[in-house]
């Protein structure tokens, strides 16, 4: 089984595409950290991959399942990350934060957890309409498996 | 299933089990194979918690491990109290022990002998493998001598394991574990999800489900819901085990008493029972599991069938285990371990998480105490010197075992708190003074007291105990 390879732009064009969506974002509430955590799971996915562009409200609806159901320990971290972040920012917490393992390590798996349930992955989208979310599998499917 | 209740447990009865993980269950099928008439009661503290149960609550037990002791260490530990034991949290992944993991002192100078050798084992491991329908390479003989007869086939390998197996094939392989290939009655092929703790598809082993003939076996009464805090012991004879069960105890006069509770709990019930001839509890410990990530050039990963593909298997013996501990490399094809790569943008599966599991040494300061309460406390001072000496060498050696990917940088993430495995709190072995149970598993002293489970583990090995366990337990069960 063959797959199609993902576009892989240069650093260069990465920026550009940053600035793009940031200015774009900008006039929009999602930045905007309030005091719900969750706002915090929004902005961190934002930021994680500025370059896509998702439904209006998936990423919300993402992170109000995702919150829902990560265990109460985990839930007071992410609490105090988000406080640090209303404090000073999100481009200073992420930079506070840099090289922290457990921070990375919620990072990437969250990021990771809302793509598959959207169908950034499936190479039968139109990708000229926004990623759309479906929801969060319980179990995590990875949609790369290949069988023998 | 027969359930009974607690106050229909007066017996007599011919075994009396505690506990029905891993070590109690495969035991127990081959035991009753060879004694069919015989009464068997099981104890377990746990209830029956029915996979679809554990499915719709997220969790393996309602019991959390982190109630039943107290902790005095700077790791974690982890198990599952209720039916099945292990064999519900576990996550099927299940190599076999190496010949010289037998012979860790008489080779290296480090540790303990076992009283027993990886020949005395293989057919067991071979029927062990058989009941849990294992997966797993034809050519796995390569490295365990008579290994390689797996039910069902290998799992897919991913693009860089295959790359991996074509570069080193005498010692890379495609993981062997519990979780089908391919889809038997009642139960899907592995979908590669990677929560295997809770498998959605029962692709995973079971005991619960997959080990009925021993749950249902007409000469076996389950008691659950009866947590056992001692037995009645008179010199070289175990009279009765006492339960606890809704705030009331019972006493339940046994023939065979049978300790199989876990590495934490089997030494508190003999320490609480004044049974101490050597030294229960002492010596507890596991490996560890750390977690590296190789970042690859233009190779993208995660295409493998099942959640953990592959396995390297080069330093799991060698003179190196004179100065730190043995260890292997898994290949983790789920990105629950650390997430898809972020940075830069589209380079989502260009990354190989890689779990490395390196032997510990047990030593007798880390110990299961008894401080006169309701619980054990574990008294542990983190992974030991031989352990970090172990995975430094194992992470140096990275770029050698991984060479033929095109790796661009390869990153340490953590170690993790637990590796989810007791071992060593009762371990085996000739000597009375530094062992509890002999080469038979029978107690030195209380000859007519066993114990099954990973606790009577003499040496942690790099290797998941419990293919093992379950291989030891047959044997006894089909030698008693
Ligand atoms: C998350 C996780 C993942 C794992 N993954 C793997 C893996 O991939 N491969 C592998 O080889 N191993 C794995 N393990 C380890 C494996 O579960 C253990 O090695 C195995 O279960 C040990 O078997 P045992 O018989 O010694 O104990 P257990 O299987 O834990 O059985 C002990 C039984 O005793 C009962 N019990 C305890 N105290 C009492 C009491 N006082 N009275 C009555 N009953 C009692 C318990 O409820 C339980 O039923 C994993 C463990 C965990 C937690
Ligand atoms: S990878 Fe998924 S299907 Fe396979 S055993 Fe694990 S949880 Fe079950």
């Amino acid at each position: 089984m063959s797959r199609r390879r993902l576009p892989r732009p240069s650093r260069r064009q990465f920026l550009a595409g940053t600035a793009a969506v940031g200015v774009a974002a900008t006039g929009g509430a999602a930045w905007m950290l309030t005091d719900d955590p969750k706002d915090f799971i929004v902005a961190m996915i934002r930021r994680s991959v500025p370059y896509v562009e998702f439904e209006p409200g998936a990423i919300e609806e993402f992170a109000a399942s995702y919150y829902d159901k990560v265990q109460v320990q985990r839930r007071g971290n992410i609490e105090k990350i988000s406080k640090m972040a209303r404090g000073i920012g999100m481009p200073l917490t992420e930079t506070v934060l840099d090289g922290n393992e457990k921070y990375e390590n919620f990072r990437r798996t969250t990021v990771s957890t809302f793509l598959i349930g959207t169908d950034f992955f499936d190479e039968t989208r139109d990708t000229t309409k926004p990623v759309a979310y479906f929801g969060i599998n319980p179990c995590g499917r990875n949609p790369f498996a290949e069988f023998a | 299933m027969q359930f009974i209740q607690p106050d229909q447990t007066a017996g007599p009865w011919d075994l009396v089990v505690v506990g029905s993980g891993f070590g109690a269950l495969f035991f127990l099928h081959s035991y009753l194979q060879r004694h069919p008439d015989k009464k068997v009661l099981m104890l377990e503290w746990g209830r029956h918690n029915t996979t679809d149960w554990q499915l719709e609550q997220f969790q393996n037990s309602d019991i959390p491990p982190l109630t039943t002791f107290t902790n005095e260490s700077p790791k974690s530990w982890n198990f599952t109290i209720g039916l099945g034991g292990g064999t519900n949290c576990w996550s099927g992944m299940t190599p076999r022990m190496h010949p010289n993991d037998f012979r860790l002192k008489s080779l290296y100078g480090r540790g303990m002998d076992w009283p027993i050798s990886y020949d005395d084992l293989m057919e067991d491991y071979d029927w062990a493998e058989r009941i849990m329908l294992i997966s797993g390479p034809d050519d796995m003989g390569k490295m365990f001598p008579g290994a390689g007869n797996y039910p069902q086939k290998p799992h897919r390998m991913s693009a860089p394991d295959r790359l991996l197996k074509a570069a080193s094939p005498d010692v890379f392989f495609s993981a062997p574990c519990a979780k089908l290939s391919e889809a038997v009655e009642g139960r899907s092929a592995c979908c590669s999800n990677g929560s295997c703790s809770l498998c959605p598809t029962k692709a995973k082993f079971y005991g619960i489900d997959n080990m009925t003939f021993v749950f249902d076996n007409p000469a076996v009464q389950i008691c659950t819901g009866a947590r056992v805090r001692y037995i009645d012991a008179a010199g070289d004879t175990a009279k009765a085990v006492v339960f606890e069960s809704g705030g009331r105890s019972y006493t339940v006069p046994a023939e065979l008493v049978v300790l199989g509770a876990n590495g934490i709990h089997a030494p508190f019930i003999l320490q609480q029972s004044g049974i101490t001839d050597g030294a229960p509890g002492a010596y507890i410990g596991e490996k560890m599991l750390a977690l590296v990530e190789i970042f690859l050039d233009g190779l993208e990963h995660f295409d493998g069938g099942t959640s953990t593909t592959a396995v390297d298997l080069r330093y799991v013996d060698g003179p190196h285990r004179a100065e730190g501990g043995a260890n292997l490399y898994w290949s983790e094809n789920s990105f629950q371990w650390s997430g898809l790569r972020l940075e830069p943008p589209n380079r989502f599966r260009e990354v190989l998480p890689v779990a490395i599991t390196v032997e510990d040494e047990l030593l007798a300061d880390n110990a299961v105490v008894d401080t006169g309460g309701d619980l054990p406390k574990v008294v542990h001072a983190g992974f030991s010197d031989y352990a970090m000496q172990g995975l430094q060498r194992a992470i140096d050696k990275v770029p050698e075992v991984f060479a033929a990917l095109p790796i661009e940088d390869v990153q340490f993430r953590r170690i993790e708190p637990t590796t989810d495995h007791l071992q060593g709190s009762l371990r085996m072995g000739t000597d009375k003074a530094t062992s509890v149970v002999d080469p038979g598993q029978v107690h030195h002293r209380v000859r007519n007291l066993v114990v099954v489970g990973t606790s009577v583990f003499p040496t942690t090995s790099w290797a998941n105990p419990s293919l093992t366990c379950a291989a030891m337990s047959l044997r006894l069960g089909r030698t008693m």
